[in-house]
């Protein structure tokens, strides 16, 4: 390095008092940069700096004296570093650690298989508060994941959590028509000992209760409560009670009047398979003029079913069984009894829209036709 | 200027702003703070300091012209030190002075020696007195060197002659208010003696005030985000402070 | 109470906080004598005069400079850029100043300014006039960004935004300044700040958004009741700063959670909202978040505009989408 020294400053004197420097260490200088002021006897005088460079080392405080040519400063001797900038600090890089045998990867590839069940978090924290293996749950969410649906079969807890879906609606539903309706029924049997083997007993209903319908078109009419207004429909609706495990669904047979048979058969076939995979879309369910449940096919003969408004009329039929009943003979001392099977009929209707003879006309007519061999 | 680890809050003029780092991006608000006088009525004077290479910036040239279409109370002076960083003024523009620039706004400009004392706090008292009196805006440049490099970490022999540089030192500011003093008879080594001891001695104090500043907790750096702290933020500043485990 | 536009509340706004404070000042292109291009200032000029309604040169960086100065001593000033597309320069005065200004100084200096300009696209306008940049104005510390969806919340919120003591950006959605029509109360009372709105309550999933997407998901969440599907519909309002319980809290409670904007999704501001619940509701979530939002594409030209824009349809297929998880 080179030193710069204080240099005779001429007064003939062989010291001088630094008063103050003005520059610091590691800034860069110029020829005739004033460096620091010292005290003479007459005056303050700035030293200018005699080459151009960057100040290494101050070697003097303000107010030490020095005598004429010790050392103040020292200049950098090599050429300085570069600090690669105008502000801050930018570090530099580490050296290189020693080479290595191979070259590292530029990336890891996972090895790792996901082997875990998909789930979304809210059905991983149901599960641990269920205490149940998502590995054994059946997936049959969006992607094969498990839905809570899925952990509700699964799960041996019974979930006394709230209603959704179709339960929901159910609950909704059946309390508004329980308080709006003003419910009334009439029981009765039909006959169908004459029926053949193997009938389609559903499809015989349907039957019997279109021609009904068209016998007393009273019983397929739109009840506006709030209006009063009471409107016959020509066009037969059918809602058919369908039960599942998630709830009740009634899907419709629409203009069930101008269908065949076969037509039907086929419709409930669909609409069974669509209420079993749980994609009935909203039109299959929307605004039966008349509904039909034949819930005898599980159990029980008669029933004051519910009417969901604003229907005014649903047929229960029961469980088909033997009936005694008297068959005339050429006189009355020939009568005798005899078995006969019988279709148990339940006739719910709404006594603001409909009255009691025309829903027994109905019945009457339902029954006609139902004990009709073919 | 002024202020250390906490912020701009500096003893000065308590209506001052900050520095502005975005080169000339104070400008406008110059304007702002002169529209603000004019709005109340009061014979006050919003003054603009900034450099050559500024000139070159939008934001100086809209200053300028709303300054002007709206003759409000406000000075700019630019400091043409003939560098910015390693860009020489003839390369920031082809204009053959910078003073010239309030032309195209409208205003009077004018050049000054900026290593003239003297010289620069007349042309803007001048200047101020004007827009005290409604007169409207002006544009002072001042011309002068840089003598140092950009910053301490800028080396400008990479890019300018130190032979330039060292010519320019006998023109330097302090130097030629001393020498002209001195020559009135009206400076001597007494008060050279004190004014470099005093200066040292502030200087000091300066720093070693800083370095007694105790340092701030994490939480101090949310503070006057805003004027009431948002609940977002008030769980950041906790779980910097290391008071709340985990991320917000 | 007035049956007014959501331009005309904000100039009701306006009106009702330049007679209530004096410190209030307007300033921007064409506000003055003309009452803005799409009159939100419409009659200011001839009420305050030109010492309060100010038509500036075309200079948006300056506007929002000349701001920053007038607040520092002291103002109130409500700037308007025309359209945000324009605002785009005003970034560099908003984030390196205003936003900052009263940390800088230590609250020495404040910045009560209000940035006020027409966003959205939707209105078949001209190329650059349909932007939606809010995620980048929230991305600013410092700084607050309120966008209204009516009439009745772009006035309460405007005087909140022009009473607050920080820099508050506030985009009015061009597409419903005048489609928006309510019964408004000028009664000078503000909506709050840092308040999610809860506009429709629903149990089975939460659609959020802002802005004029409002419409579109209201429109979708009616549409969803038809069959049974219980949406709830939040309103951001203020953006920044987040008010992250009430989403928190409708996403505990529905488990589901579609985020609709206009603006581009990627770093859009839905992300940000998706990463907070993420971050704190994830053990709530039924369904993965979706985000229904604008392509990352600029606004197209008119006739392919409805293509870009979220629609009602692609709500509803991301609700659906939702659904299908248990």
């Amino acid at each position: 390095m080179t030193a710069f020294t204080l240099p005779d400053l001429g007064e003939g004197l062989p010291d001088a008092e630094i008063v103050a420097w003005h520059v610091a260490e590691g800034d860069h200088v110029v020829v005739d940069q004033p460096l620091l002021s010292v005290e003479t006897a007459k005056a303050v005088v700035e030293i200018p700096s005699p080459q151009a460079g960057r100040v290494a080392r101050i070697l003097a405080r303000p107010g030490e004296r020095m005598p004429v040519g010790a050392p103040l400063l020292f200049f950098e001797d090599a050429a300085h570093k570069d600090a690669g900038t105008v502000v801050g600090k930018l570090e530099d890089a580490k050296p290189p650690p020693p080479r290595q045998q191979e070259p590292a990867p530029a990336a890891f590839e996972s090895r790792v298989k996901h082997e875990t069940a998909r789930a979304t978090p809210a059905v991983r924290a149901r599960a641990r508060e269920l205490g149940v293996d998502l590995s054994q749950v059946t997936p049959s969410g969006p992607g094969g994941s498990i839905t809570l649906a899925d952990l509700a079969m699964r799960s041996k807890v019974r979930e006394a959590g709230e209603l959704r879906g179709a339960r929901r609606t159910m609950a909704l539903n059946m309390a508004q028509a329980w308080r709006e309706v003003v419910h009334a029924t009439l029981h009765d049997e039909a006959d169908i000992d004459g029926w053949q083997e193997q009938e389609d007993v559903t499809v015989r209903l349907i039957r019997a209760m279109v021609a009904a319908c068209r016998a007393e078109p009273r019983l397929n009419a739109t009840f506006n409560a709030a209006s009063l207004a009471l409107h016959d429909n020509t066009c037969i609706d059918l809602g058919l009670a369908i039960d599942h495990p998630d709830g009740l669904f009634v899907p419709v047979l629409r203009d069930a009047g101008h269908s065949t048979p076969a037509d039907w058969r086929r419709q409930i076939e669909a609409l069974k398979q669509l209420v079993k995979d749980r994609s009935l879309a909203l039109a299959d369910l929307r605004n039966p003029t008349i509904t039909l449940s034949n819930f005898g096919t599980i159990a029980g003969t008669h029933a004051a079913l519910i009417i969901v408004p604003p229907q005014v009329a649903i047929l229960g039929a029961g469980r088909i069984g033997h009936r005694p009943v008297q068959v005339q003979g050429a006189s009355d001392l020939q009568s005798t009894v005899e078995l006969h099977r019988a279709l148990p009929l339940s006739l719910t209707f709404d006594h603001r829209a409909v009255t009691g003879g025309e829903a027994a006309h109905f019945l009457h007519a339902v029954v006609a036709d139902l004990e009709q061999p073919a | 200027m002024g202020g250390d680890e906490r912020g701009n809050d500096f003893s000065g003029p308590r209506e001052d702003f900050p520095n502005s780092v975005p080169v000339g991006s104070h400008a406008p608000h110059a304007v702002g703070v002169a529209l603000a006088f004019r709005l109340r009525g009061e014979k006050r004077v919003a003054v603009c300091v900034f450099g050559d290479g500024a000139t070159s910036k939008g934001d100086v040239a809209e200053a300028l012209n709303m300054a002007g279409v709206w003759q409000l109370p406000v000075v700019f002076v630019v400091c043409n030190n003939g560098w910015a960083i390693s860009v020489p003024v003839g390369q920031q523009t082809k204009a053959q002075t910078l003073a010239q620039k309030a032309v195209a706004a409208g205003i009077p400009g004018e050049q000054v020696d900026g290593n003239d004392v003297i010289a620069v706090r007349w042309a803007v008292e001048r200047a101020l007195a004007r827009a005290r009196a409604g007169e409207g805006p002006a544009l002072i440049e001042a011309l002068t060197y840089r003598l140092s490099d950009h910053t301490t970490a800028d080396d400008a022999s990479r890019y300018r002659d130190d032979a330039e540089v060292s010519r320019h030192w006998p023109l330097e500011p302090v130097l030629r208010l001393r020498r002209y003093l001195t020559d009135l008879g009206a400076w001597g080594k007494d008060q050279e003696e004190q004014l470099l001891h005093d200066c040292n001695q502030a200087v000091e104090q300066a720093a070693a005030a800083y370095l007694e500043t105790p340092p701030q907790p994490p939480a101090a750096m949310f503070e006057w985000t805003y004027a009431q702290q948002p609940a977002d933020l008030a769980e950041q500043a906790e779980a910097a402070n290391g008071s709340v485990m985990g991320t917000p | 109470m007035t049956d007014v536009t959501l331009v005309q509340a904000v100039n009701l706004a306006l009106r009702r906080a330049m007679a209530d404070d004096p410190r209030v000042l307007v300033l921007g292109e064409d506000v003055g004598i003309d009452g803005g291009v799409f009159r939100a200032t419409d009659g200011l000029y001839q009420l305050y005069g030109g010492n309060r309604v100010l038509d500036t040169p075309l200079a948006e960086g300056a506007i929002a400079g000349v701001s920053i100065g007038l607040a520092a001593q002291g103002f109130r000033p409500v700037a308007e850029i025309q359209f945000t597309g324009f605002a785009y320069t005003c970034i560099d005065q908003l984030l390196n100043h205003a936003a900052r200004l009263r940390a800088r100084t230590r609250g020495r200096l404040t910045c009560p300014m209000v940035l006020r300009s027409p966003a959205g696209g939707g209105i078949h306008a001209v190329e650059h006039h349909s932007e939606s940049p809010e995620a980048m104005f929230a991305h600013i510390p410092g700084l607050k960004v309120v966008i209204p969806s009516s009439p009745t919340r772009a006035y309460g919120l405007l005087l909140a935004a022009i009473r607050d003591p920080d820099p508050v950006v506030f985009l009015e959605p061009t597409r419903l300044y005048r489609a928006a029509r309510e019964d408004v109360a000028d009664d000078g009372v503000e909506l709050p700040l840092e308040h999610c709105m809860v506009l429709r309550p629903g149990r089975d999933v939460v659609l959020i958004s802002w802005g004029a997407m409002m419409k579109e998901t209201l429109e979708a969440a009616e549409q969803l009741s038809h069959e049974n599907i219980e949406v709830e519909v939040i309103d951001v309002a203020t953006l920044k700063p987040l008010d992250t319980a009430t989403i928190l809290e409708s996403v505990e409670r529905t488990g589901r959670l579609v985020i609709i904007h206009e603006a581009p999704i990627t770093c859009g501001f839905g992300a940000e909202i998706a990463a907070r619940v993420a971050a704190r509701a994830l053990t709530s979530l039924l369904a993965p978040i979706e985000r229904v939002a604008g392509y990352d594409t600029v606004m197209p030209y008119p006739r392919t505009e409805a293509f870009y824009m979220p629609s009602v349809d692609r709500i509803i297929a991301a609700v659906r989408r939702t659904m299908a998880y248990s």
